[in-house]
């Protein structure tokens, strides 16, 4: 394939302003919804009352004794639609009220008093802990390799240490928004999404043993980052409800400010970390504690566990493991799916882990890392053996050397001895070793069934199928790529189908940086069978070929539609039970050097330059694969040392951007990004997974870089100058 | 159900006029709008609100005998891009450099971050040890008044301005003095669009190796901004040795009263307070061995 550097197609609208996202559907005849929260972290509801000083008449409000499948459909199905009797978070949904326009509602809720008897909290992951009661544990994963015990009674040395990571907001532009259409027995669902067969099973569970059907379209969406994975099957289910009781559109658009409050959030770690090493710097053994603060409700906390303990070796042969996971329930905002899912902060902590052996041993952290990182050949802990798409090598290779690492690492060390406290600042270099694991964990995909769907035009234009979602990250540019490479079309000439259930088949949601190596492929095998049928397979031909031979075609027959259905390769097998076998079909791989500069005065941490190289397998449009690259660190940098979400007795204290603190321009760093291909056989052209793996790397490189400037192990993120002033200063400035 | 009213008067004296006219209801000042539009959510459904940003005499900066005179309209950008004040008021220039964004500033006015009157707003440190005046109309007397800018705040985002007081001008007084230092820092989360955890605004004349004079005003750790008096006592006629300078960090904390909130800890802002005034003072002396 030639190197495509494709401005997307999505560009145009939306830098002129015309893109139509939720807000700008002009729905006639809506109400406006809005919903009645907990204020209780954990509380049993004794009365609602509406009082009569208010105009009942203006609102209608549904509760969830209307509601008969009161439970939001994934994994566990725990989470109500709305709270009947019990509550278990501050912001939980109560009721829900519609009325012709806000204001209505704003007056409304003043009217209406939830009286609670209040019931034991667990607000924090630490009195979760301590409470220890097994129904607090959403999940339990345990993964055993080779004599783990025994390695660490012969070690030379053993070092361990805590390392924690933070919650973390989405922060995409656009918040929650979604709204139903009722028309006869059929609610159409319209909205801000990543997956709409997600909310399509929800509202099946939802309606079922009803007459009601639903079917579902993604809008234009303004940014997800895992955000709107899970959460809008909630918010569907909402105004679903309330479309159904008034038979009326219902509109449901959060603002900042509850959006910030009431929606998921990264899942906060507290990883017990320990290493059983050779005196020469070999990790024998790796022991893990993984505890995750899942929040309320299970919703994708169990996956989110998963690539937690999957990702927890990082990029190094370690042969003696013991990991074990737990994703531990707490009476906030439940968390939920983030770009990285539970792979950032394991990668911290084993990447930390890594610092504190190269502390302990005196030896640099480059060459630890450099003699345990894996070899073409190794196998994982899980026995997979890493043989086929390893362009890790490759990538430490370009990084050292555009970076400069290790000749900064000696100058860096002779500046901060000699010139840093003249001139108030201390500098640091860091370098991480990052891998994510390409698509659903273990044999997701082969439960998921994916299908893509591809039909051939009579006027020799193709139309294309997936429920695969453009949330900003480039997915119908990358699609236009893989047919028009493969049919020699140009872009006009290729149709993306409406993100509509009615209309495009269960192609799986848009996660796990799956929708261009999984549905790529699939699209590409939909091309085959279109030349197949064309007649146009192992034979060079033009585009006027192609328009030739799709008239012809018509001639003889009235439509040409065709269906791919993914399965993973036959020895990809995984055991759930023990976790052995093929955790992921393939790995996306980066190394990362980031220099920091701490300043004496403020102790904030400014990242000035960021160096990685990337293992993309193929990167399908070079532009945009550089701007996901670069998103994705500054994301990674924002997790690092920006982003403190305040979490006080059970409630999110931030309102919006003015005290949820994201880098802007002024605060990201020169960026070098290199992009390494090493191909995945089963990927279209060799592609891998791309959306989540630079953010995954950018933490631990920051927090190595820190730890470096210190010269103290940054074992908790986000690094805020108050926890750096903590570190450097001794004293506490934290609390 | 009431709704809001919006008035926007092109004169002080339609401004006189609309106010009257309104009887004593509460009114709020609108400038830029950019503090104000913040808490758009909680508005009371029927405020009255007059915007004071199409009066043509609060806008502008102007020179008169010793004093520089700013409209209360006046963008921070359109102050920021001033000739006059780069050359006369560099410590102000160095102020709104560190405030909001670009697409900000050519809203927000001077006004209208003394108006907000919080102790965050990074304009109010150096307008106090530059001890201005700002000029206030009434409209309940329709006369204007002035008063020195200490005497303006009384408490967080709280004036001593009564119904319907406008401000209406800043009155720099331009010093005589030449070689005076200055420094303005103000330390936040990020190095753009932040609120001011801590901030130090100092100008000094520094002969014959030691400190002549020193005004020092620090932001975001007191209710209000006000002058560091016993420091600047303590500091004055001084030789800054490192002794000296330890000393002053330790009584500088002394004087301010910081609290913990979302943005930071009471801890911290002291630390950095110090830090401030040491890298103040470390920075003076390079300063004078150039
Ligand atoms: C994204 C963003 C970033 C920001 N960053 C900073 C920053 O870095 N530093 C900082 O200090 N501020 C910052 N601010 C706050 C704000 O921009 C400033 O305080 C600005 O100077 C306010 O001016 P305004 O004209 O917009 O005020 P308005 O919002 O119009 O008014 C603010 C208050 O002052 C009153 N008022 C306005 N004019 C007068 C007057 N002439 N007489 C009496 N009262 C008056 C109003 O009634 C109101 O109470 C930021 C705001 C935003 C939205």
């Amino acid at each position: 394939m030639k190197e495509h550097s494709e401005v997307r197609v999505d560009a145009a609208s939306k830098i002129a302003g015309i893109e139509k996202y939720t807000r700008d559907l002009r729905i006639k005849n809506a109400l406006v919804a809005g919903t009645v929260r907990s204020s209780k972290a954990h509380a049993r509801i004794e009365s609602i009352s509406y009082d009569d000083n208010f105009d009942w008449s203006k609102v209608t409000i549904l509760s969830a004794k209307e509601i008969k499948n009161n439970f939001v459909a994934i994994i566990k199905n725990d989470m109500p639609y709305l709270a009947e009797k019990e509550v278990n978070y501050i912001g939980e949904p109560i009721l829900l009220l519609a009325a012709e326009n806000e204001t209505i509602l704003i007056e409304a809720k003043k009217h209406i008093k939830i009286k609670y008897e209040e019931l034991a909290a667990a607000k924090t992951l630490k009195a979760a802990i301590d409470r220890n009661r097994a129904e607090d544990l959403f999940e339990e994963i345990l993964l055993e390799n080779g004599e783990p015990e025994k390695t660490f009674e012969n070690a030379d040395s053993i070092v361990e240490d805590i390392f924690e990571t933070g919650f973390q907001e989405h922060v995409y532009l656009e918040p929650q928004v979604v709204v139903a259409i009722p028309d006869g027995n059929t609610i159409h669902i319209k909205g801000s999404m990543q997956c709409p067969y997600y909310v399509q099973n929800a509202m099946n569970e939802l309606f079922k043993g009803s007459e009601i059907k639903v079917d579902v379209t993604q809008i234009m969406t303004g940014g997800a980052f895992g955000g709107k994975e899970d959460f809008p099957s909630l918010i569907c289910g909402h105004v679903a409800l309330l479309a159904r009781k008034t038979g009326r559109s219902i509109i449901l658009s959060y603002n900042r400010e509850e959006d910030i409050r009431f929606t998921t959030k990264r899942h906060p770690s507290r990883i017990h970390a320990k290493a059983a090493v050779s005196s020469d710097g070999k990790i024998l053994g790796l022991d893990m504690d993984i505890l995750l603060d899942s929040g309320a409700y299970t919703t994708l906390s169990p996956v989110v566990l998963a690539r937690a303990v999957l990702t927890s070796f990082g990029c190094y042969r370690i042969p003696n493991v013991r990991i074990h996971g737990k994703a531990i329930k707490t009476n906030i905002s439940p968390c939920g799916a983030f770009r990285g899912f539970g792979g950032p902060q394991s990668l911290f902590a084993i990447e930390m882990l890594m610092e504190k052996v190269a502390k302990t041993l005196k030896i640099p952290v480059w060459e630890i890392k450099k003699a345990n990182m894996l070899f073409l050949g190794d196998k994982l802990p899980t026995g997979q053996p890493i043989d086929y798409s390893y362009g890790l090598p490759q990538c430490v290779k370009k990084v050292l050397k555009s970076s400069e690492y290790e000749k900064k690492y000696d100058e860096f060390k002779k500046y901060n001895e000699n010139e840093s406290a003249k001139a108030g600042i201390l500098k640091g270099i860091g370098i991480s070793l990052a891998v994510h694991g390409c698509g659903f964990t273990g044999v997701g995909e082969n439960r998921i069934k994916a299908i893509a769907e591809m039909e051939l035009l009579n006027d020799g234009k193709v139309l294309v199928k997936t429920a695969n979602t453009e949330m900003g990250q480039g997915v119908d540019t990358a699609y236009k790529i893989i047919v028009s490479e493969k049919l020699g079309l140009p872009f006009k000439d290729i149709i993306i189908e409406e993100k509509n259930t009615s209309k495009v088949p269960n192609s799986g949601p848009t996660v796990a940086s799956r929708s261009t190596m999984i549905v790529g492929k699939l699209l590409l095998d939909n091309c085959e069978q279109i030349l197949d049928a064309l007649s146009l397979n192992d034979v060079e031909f033009s585009s006027q070929d192609f328009k030739e031979a799709a008239i012809e075609y018509f001639g003889k027959h009235d439509s040409l539609v065709v269906q791919k259905e993914y399965k993973h390769p036959k020895f990809i097998k995984f055991n759930e039970d023990t976790y052995k076998g093929y955790g992921y079909p393939v790995y996306s791989w980066s190394a990362n050097v980031a220099e920091v500069e701490i300043d004496l005065t403020s102790y904030q941490v400014e990242v000035k330059k960021f160096y990685t190289a990337h293992d993309v397998g193929k990167a399908i449009n070079k532009q945009q694969s550089e701007g996901q690259i670069q998103g994705g660190v500054i994301q990674g940098i924002g997790y690092a040392v920006y982003e403190a979400l305040s979490m006080e007795d059970g409630e999110v204290q931030n309102r919006g951007f003015r005290d949820y603190i994201i880098p802007t321009i002024q605060d990201i760093p020169e960026m070098y990004v290199d992009i390494v291909e090493d191909a995945y056989f089963n990927g279209p052209y060799g592609a891998k997974a791309l959306g989540e793996l630079p953010f995954v790397g950018a933490a631990p490189a920051v927090a190595s870089a820190v730890s470096f400037a210190i010269g103290k192990i940054a074992r908790k993120i986000p690094l805020t100058p108050e926890v750096i002033a903590t570190l450097i200063e001794n004293s506490n400035y934290e609390y | 159900m009431n709704s809001m009213q919006y008035y926007s008067p092109n004169t002080l004296d339609e401004y006189h006029k609309i106010y009257s006219e309104l009887s004593g209801k509460d009114i709020i000042v609108f400038s830029g709008g950019t503090d104000l539009m913040i808490g758009r959510y909680d508005l009371p459904q029927d405020a009255v609100i007059i915007d004071i940003s199409r009066i043509d005499e609060l806008k502008g900066i102007e020179i008169k005998e010793d004093k520089i005179f700013i409209g209360s309209c006046t963008t921070l950008n359109e102050i920021l891009y001033s000739h006059k004040i780069q050359n006369d008021i560099p410590i102000l220039i160095k102020a709104i450099k560190t405030m909001a964004s670009e697409q900000v500033r050519n809203r927000a006015t001077i006004g209208g971050n003394i108006g907000n009157a919080s102790p965050a707003g990074d304009t109010i440190t150096p307008l106090v040890v530059l001890e201005v005046r700002v000029e206030i109309f009434s409209p309940e007397s329709n006369e204007v008044r002035t008063i020195p800018i200490k005497s303006l705040f009384c408490g967080p985002c709280a004036t001593t301005l009564k119904k319907g007081e406008i401000i209406t001008k800043i009155i720099i007084p331009l010093s005589k003095d030449k070689d005076v230092f200055y420094y303005f820092r103000k330390i936040g989360q990020r190095n753009a669009m932040t609120i001011t955890k801590a901030s130090l605004s100092a100008i000094a004349k520094y002969s014959d190796g030691k400190i002549e004079w020193i005004k020092l005003a620090s932001g975001s750790v007191s209710p209000v901004v006000k002058r560091i008096s016993k420091t600047e006592e303590f500091l004055k006629g001084k030789v800054l040795t490192p002794a000296v300078i330890d000393e002053a960090r330790e009584m500088i904390a002394k004087e301010i009263s910081p609290i913990t909130d979302i943005r930071s800890t009471k801890a911290f802002r002291l630390l950095i307070t110090k830090n401030l005034l040491g890298d103040c003072l470390y920075y003076l002396i390079r300063q004078q061995n150039i």
